[in-house]
């Protein structure tokens, strides 16, 4: 066995986190930072609940937009070097904390367009530009992971950058940033954490130290996600959730995603599906399809969801299918008490795109980690539903 | 000596290639995929290398001095080696980082492919079968590519 695992980031974690921000940009001698944020957190005032912890001067860009793309990247880092800035504040989910690793990457590697800097593994040690990563949902683990994707409009193409210099330094988990989620994002979320870390746990990338993230993300995930939709406002429920997702994010980062993200990021791509709604609808079917190479592998995340009676009456070779239906029944708790969409079946027009939705699942890089071999014609029958809809 | 192996097993998978998208209607599926030429380099650090031009719904050719859209380096030598020899797969490879990539990541997905489908005829069955997790259907006989890569 041959494996690497990197995670650099320092986490400040749990209640007041954010009140060492301050401590933290003098550790880094950020004296004027740039915030990125995005137009709805910044009507909400998220932007004050940091600023309220910061004497320092800074610069607020507020307009990311939910489909991030290289143009925005790109202005960002013409305001950075107009505003004099000398470090990153990154506070958003997915979309922002994306959008500011491209910012960081241009900024620390000198580069004039970020085509220039596309790929995996390849980047060597840039420039040290300040990087703090403040999540405001507990799904993605952006702050923890080695990778970011970005849009391209003209394109019409996402395009990947992985490397070990694209990390944060410093990632802030707050619950009070989670709070007020609508409990519907907090489920969709949750459940994208929760994929992260089972495709983490068996995939073919997967190794001792991502596994032991996995296994512990699943733990946390199985254990709040009920109890947070009946006790949204619990700073102690909504902390684990955001442990989880970072926990999750590094042990993907470090053993990849498999085909649940793989047709995933097609659907959304095509169909313009919310990644965590994706990967609410594909979970169960995209599991089913993998049962027959991850019966063993399956048959442990029953037991890292809790299931220990059940685990100890099941006969070993039904563990697998047993750990599926568990979480079907959840999935479907929370489409009773979220809306969560939980089937293939609710996306418009998913007939007629098949075919373009299987062609990119089929380019994306997180199939070639999934266990199963899978071609265009397994793809089209998990999206036409053979598996389950 | 290792690099004078995987000089020679790159010139062979390039020539492989280059026969098979005549002869293998996947192989210039996927190619014709991008819909546009592209430069293609494999690479070893502190070894051999080769670039390759594709050009849209021509086929293959060897070129010199550009700079490539996607570049595949090794690691090392030594892993090359085993790559090259067909002891390890592209896909172990991948899983053991031991490669980068500079360029579109999933542009690059086809050349993997490419790769995975000219190695099915080149390499003996037995190899193959431990390298690849499925085997492809062959539309020629391999002994007829062979011929083709060597002599064409
Ligand atoms: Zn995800």
């Amino acid at each position: 066995m041959y494996f690497e695992f990197v995670n650099k980031t320092k986490v400040c974690a749990g209640k007041n986190a954010l009140t060492q921000l301050e401590y933290e940009c003098q550790q880094y001698h950020m004296k004027h930072p740039l915030i990125l944020t995005d137009q709805v957190l910044y009507q909400l005032k998220y932007v004050d609940i940091l600023t309220k912890h910061l004497s320092l001067e800074y610069s607020l860009y507020t307009d990311i937009p939910v489909d991030s793309s290289i143009h925005t990247i790109e202005d960002i880092k013409d305001f950075y070097i107009k505003e004099n800035c000398d470090g990153l504040i990154a506070l958003g989910g997915g979309s922002v904390l994306d959008t500011a690793k491209g910012v960081y990457l241009m900024l620390s590697q000198e580069c004039e367009s970020i085509e220039d800097i596309l790929g995996f593994e390849d980047l060597k040690l840039g420039k040290d530009v300040p990087f703090f990563a403040i999540p405001t949902t507990s799904g993605t683990g952006s702050e923890a992971t080695c990778v970011a994707v970005v849009s391209h409009p003209e394109k019409q193409v996402k395009l990947e950058i992985i490397s070990q210099h694209i990390q944060s330094h410093v990632a802030f988990l707050d619950p009070v940033l989670t709070q007020n989620l609508p409990l519907k994002t907090t489920a969709s979320t949750g459940i994208d954490a929760l994929t992260h870390a089972i495709e983490a746990y068996t995939c073919s990338q997967k190794n001792p130290i991502s596994d032991a993230y996995a296994i512990l993300a699943i733990q946390t995930i199985s254990q709040n996600i009920l109890k947070v939709i009946d006790n949204p406002k619990d700073e102690n429920i909504r902390l684990n959730l955001a442990l989880a997702s970072y926990e999750a994010g590094c042990a993907f980062s470090n053993s990849m995603v498999g085909i649940v993200h793989a047709i995933g990021h097609a659907l959304g791509a095509v169909c313009h599906i919310a990644h965590g709604d994706a990967m609410s609808m594909l979970l169960i079917p995209c599991m089913r399809y993998n049962l027959e190479v991850n019966k063993d592998l399956y048959g442990d995340v029953l037991l890292y969801l809790g299931q220990k009676e059940l685990y100890s009456q099941t006969p070993k070779e039904q563990l697998g299918q047993k750990a599926i239906d568990y979480i079907a029944s959840l999935l479907q708790t929370l489409h009773e008490k979220t809306n969560l969409p939980v089937s293939l079946g609710s996306v418009e027009n998913l007939s007629e795109h098949i075919n373009e939705v299987a062609e990119k699942a089929l380019n994306d890089g997180a199939l070639i980690v999934n266990n199963k071999y899978a071609n265009k014609q397994d793809i089209i029958n998990i999206l036409e539903g053979h598996y389950g809809y | 000596m290792k690099k004078l192996i995987i000089w020679v097993v790159m010139q062979f998978l390039y020539r492989g290639m280059k026969v098979l998208y005549h002869d293998d209607p996947r192989m210039k599926e996927e190619l014709d995929g991008w819909k546009q030429d592209k430069f293609l380099t494999l690479q070893v650090m502190h070894g051999p290398s080769i670039t390759i031009k594709y050009t849209y719904q021509k086929g293959l050719q060897k070129v010199k001095n550009v700079k490539p859209d996607i570049c595949i380096t090794f690691k090392s030598i030594q892993t090359a080696l085993l790559v090259f020899t067909g002891m390890m797969s592209v896909k172990s490879a991948y899983l053991e980082h031991r490669f980068s990539l500079r360029g579109d990541v999933f542009e690059s997905m086809r050349f993997v492919r490419c790769v995975d489908l000219v190695e099915t005829y080149l390499f003996p069955r037995f190899m193959t079968k431990r390298i690849l997790n499925h085997q492809e259907k062959k539309y020629k006989p391999t002994l007829l590519i062979y011929i083709k890569a060597l002599f064409a």
